[in-house]
């Protein structure tokens, strides 16, 4: 088309100069045609001259337009492969413009090719080191997984939507859901499938609804799962936030409870073997030591006495520290629940320097104590105050010296019930106080030191007074100077207070609800005595035999039990003596209501308190009140 | 009731001493000494307690499951066994007296007050065997 385009219009250009030849032919025709003499064949000579011209001028016209548009034709089509991806390169014919064209045609060319070539060499090099960034991503989550799958417990990565983005097999075991199909899938579904087994589905449920409205308000999602239909574990869940504090996402780990539980078998284990092998050596040096100074063997003389009870006095000592081993290791694995009731402090003074009397008198101390008779109940454990007390009061004697005194002091400060006990003795330095509460310290260094014990008492003291919701400290200005320990307890709100009004017992329908185990063989009768305490305000469960009220008993740790001592089987006096042997429930009341006329036995046995069947009702609720305020 | 015959189950040697020793000052005539539950149960052909006293920790067979067999023989089965034993955790000693025994004591005892303990438990057994005959 271009072609015949160019020979069209050379045609006309052509056929431009032919009619401008044939008008000056014309034009000498004329001339010639006036001229005097005959110029006929010099007229035709024109004319075969201008048919000529013109024929001349058409063949050559078309003959050079015929080779431009040739060449032009070449270029176009160079240009036709470029677009293919061909690099052609033209041969230059002449000289002419057209030859110039050719020339910067393939010059261009060239320059495409230069210029494609470092293209093709720098997408070459992109593309290697894209090939080599996938192989790293890849090792990288290769590892990440590998590390993922060698973690026991469960590891999931949600993003902002709370869509799994990563997890291990140990979710896809909790929530039975194949690893295929966790990518994406929603924490919501996920808690679903395992809806049927969350301990606590109310708070789960709650806290799911506040992560929809607003992920950054929820910190900590825990979901514990009981056993049935897979394991029990528990998933702690936490967001994970940008430098700005904006949520990303979430990450949560699970813990096995399984495994939790099997160290604490295991630690239990621990303690019962080592409790275990210490006391059985115990047993017989306290029982050899015992038959010869109770005179098995013969007459024991006075010297022999002595030195028999320096033995025994020293094998308790050491049963004692069995014992406060067995009781910080149970304190701290949370194992002893304090019996919290409204109690008076001053009754505890009392009884702790009761049990402290034959050491004050040993040391030649004088002991004294100042508690105001305003001084509010206090909300607490009876027995475990008063171990404080007397472990506070064990140290103050052993540091004291001859003619000293120690004087115990309480007082109310913002709700709170400090007690003290101020000792003149050896006082110590006081970088020292901060430590005095740990485990196995004591004041001086381990070859000097002078008391006695393992150091454990202090710390004991701190675990109780810590699990009343009060705090433990010591004062001293420095060695010689003597020393006071302050404790706080709470002080019992008014309605729960029981105090002395005219010598009477407030009601104990003020106290606070309490747990009270009612054992009797007669089911009448246990629902009478319940129905009892129920009317004061308390809960009550009750067995009906010995075997049931000891299952019962180291289940819930009721806060008093009542006890008939006649039962079939597993009778009241075995129920006692095992409520009061084992660990965890020894200190609970009891009051044994029988038809046995002799309470003698049954407080031998460990009750605190007696009732005679028929019981009294207003008597039965007076004992009741006492013993649940540990009076 | 007074108490003539003992069988004690206490691997043990210094404490079967202490427990014989113990016993035998309060007037106890007859006291049987084996070393684990075992021979515990081997001596009853020969021998009848007033009551059998057992350790829980011997070699052999320990003390829970020699109880738990003490009272499926109905030969044995109404002899009273109280566990003497230095397990003292409460799913301890509930565990013993699932096993039928009817008395726990725990160790280090006071020997000279062991009888008493002994005696009062036995008192408890007839008087819980008075009640349920009312």
């Amino acid at each position: 088309m271009q072609h015949a385009k160019l020979i069209h219009k050379f045609l006309i250009v052509s056929g431009a100069a032919a009619a401008v030849v044939v008008l000056l032919g014309l034009f000498l025709d004329r001339q010639l045609e006036r001229a005097p003499q005959d110029v006929g064949s010099l007229r035709t000579l024109v004319w075969a001259s201008i048919a000529l011209a013109v024929a001349v001028i058409f063949v050559a016209a078309f003959v050079h337009v015929r080779m431009v548009a040739d060449r032009i034709q070449r270029v176009l089509h160079g240009m036709e492969e470029i677009r293919k991806g061909q690099y052609p390169h033209l041969v230059v014919e002449s000289k002419d413009e057209v030859a110039e064209l050719v020339r910067g045609f393939n010059q261009t060319v060239e320059e495409l090719r230069d210029r494609d070539d470092k293209l093709k060499s720098w997408a070459g090099h992109r593309e290697s080191e894209l090939v080599k960034l996938s192989q790293v991503l890849e090792e990288e989550r290769e590892r990440l997984e590998a590390v993922l799958a060698s973690i026991g417990d469960g590891v999931i990565v949600l993003d902002s939507e709370n869509k799994v983005i990563m997890a291990n097999r140990r979710v896809s075991e909790i929530f039975g859901v194949p690893m295929e199909a966790l990518h994406r899938a929603d924490l919501r579904k996920l808690i679903e499938q395992v809806k049927h087994r969350l301990m606590a589905p109310d708070v789960v449920e709650q806290k799911m609804l506040d992560l929809q409205k607003d992920p950054s308000l929820v910190d900590e999602i825990t979901l514990e799962l009981d056993d049935p239909g897979g394991p029990a574990i528990r998933l702690y869940s936490a967001p994970v936030r940008g430098a700005d504090g904006k949520v990303l996402g979430r990450i949560a780990t699970s813990l096995d409870l399984g495994r939790e539980r099997e160290l604490d078998r295991l630690k239990s284990e621990f303690l019962s073997t080592i409790s275990h092998e210490l006391r059985t050596p115990l047993t017989s040096v306290k029982g050899a030591l015992g038959l010869v100074r109770g005179g098995a063997v013969g007459a024991v003389s006075s010297e022999m006495k002595e030195l028999l009870d320096i033995a025994l006095t020293n094998t308790d000592r050491l049963i004692r520290v069995i014992n406060d081993i067995l009781d910080i290791f149970q304190l701290e694995r949370g194992q002893s629940r304090m019996r919290l009731m409204n109690m008076s402090v001053a009754q505890s003074v009392t009884r702790a320097l009761r049990t402290v009397t034959s050491l004050a008198d040993l040391r030649k101390v004088q002991v004294e104590s100042d508690i105001p008779a305003s001084l509010p109940a206090v909300k607490g454990d009876p027995k475990r105050v008063e171990q404080v007390l007397v472990n506070l009061l064990n140290n103050a004697l052993k540091f004291s010296q001859p003619q000293g005194k120690v004087i115990v002091r309480a007082s109310l400060a913002d709700g709170m019930v400090q007690v003290s006990v101020s000792d003149s003795g050896r006082g110590m330095n006081p970088a020292f106080l901060d430590r005095l509460f740990e485990k196995f310290e004591h004041a001086q260094g381990s070859l000097t030191r002078e008391s006695q014990g393992a150091g454990l008492g202090l710390a004991i003291c701190r675990h109780i007074v810590n699990a009343h919701g009060g705090k433990i400290w010591a004062e001293s200005e420095g060695e010689g100077k003597g020393a006071t320990f302050h404790f706080t307890l709470p002080a019992a709100d008014r309605q729960g207070a029981v105090g002395l009004l005219g010598g009477k017992l407030m009601d104990a329908q003020l106290a606070a609800r309490r747990l009270i185990l009612v054992i009797d063989d007669d089911e009448d009768v246990a629902r009478v005595i319940g129905y009892v305490f129920e009317t004061m305000g308390h809960r009550v469960i009750t067995a009906h035999n010995g075997k049931e009220a000891i299952e019962l008993a180291g289940k819930h740790h009721p806060d008093m039990i009542t006890l008939d001592l006649v039962m079939p089987e597993v009778d009241g006096y075995a129920v006692l003596r095992t409520v009061r042997a084992a660990e965890g429930t020894q200190r609970i009341p009891i009051i044994c209501i029988s038809m046995e006329t002799d309470p003698g036995q049954a407080i031998a046995g460990g009750a605190d308190y007696y009732l005679e069947k028929p019981v009294d009702i207003e008597k039965l609720r007076d004992v009741a009140a006492r013993a649940l305020s540990g009076l | 009731m007074g108490i003539v015959r003992v069988l004690l189950a206490e691997d043990d040697p210094d404490i079967q001493k202490v427990v014989r020793m113990s016993l035998k000052v309060k007037g106890v005539k007859e006291i049987v000494v084996t070393d684990n539950g075992e021979e515990c149960l081997a001596k009853l052909n020969e021998f009848t307690p007033d009551v059998i006293l057992l350790d829980v920790m011997m070699p052999k067979l320990d003390g829970y499951a020699t109880c738990r067999r003490l009272k499926e023989n109905p030969a044995t089965r109404d002899i009273p066994v109280i566990f003497l034993t230095a397990k003292a955790q409460h799913y301890e000693v509930k565990q013993g007296l699932d096993a039928g025994a009817l008395g726990y004591l725990i160790k280090p005892f006071d020997p000279m007050a062991l009888h008493d303990q002994i005696a009062d438990l036995l008192a408890s057994k007839g008087r819980a065997q008075e009640g349920q005959g009312k």
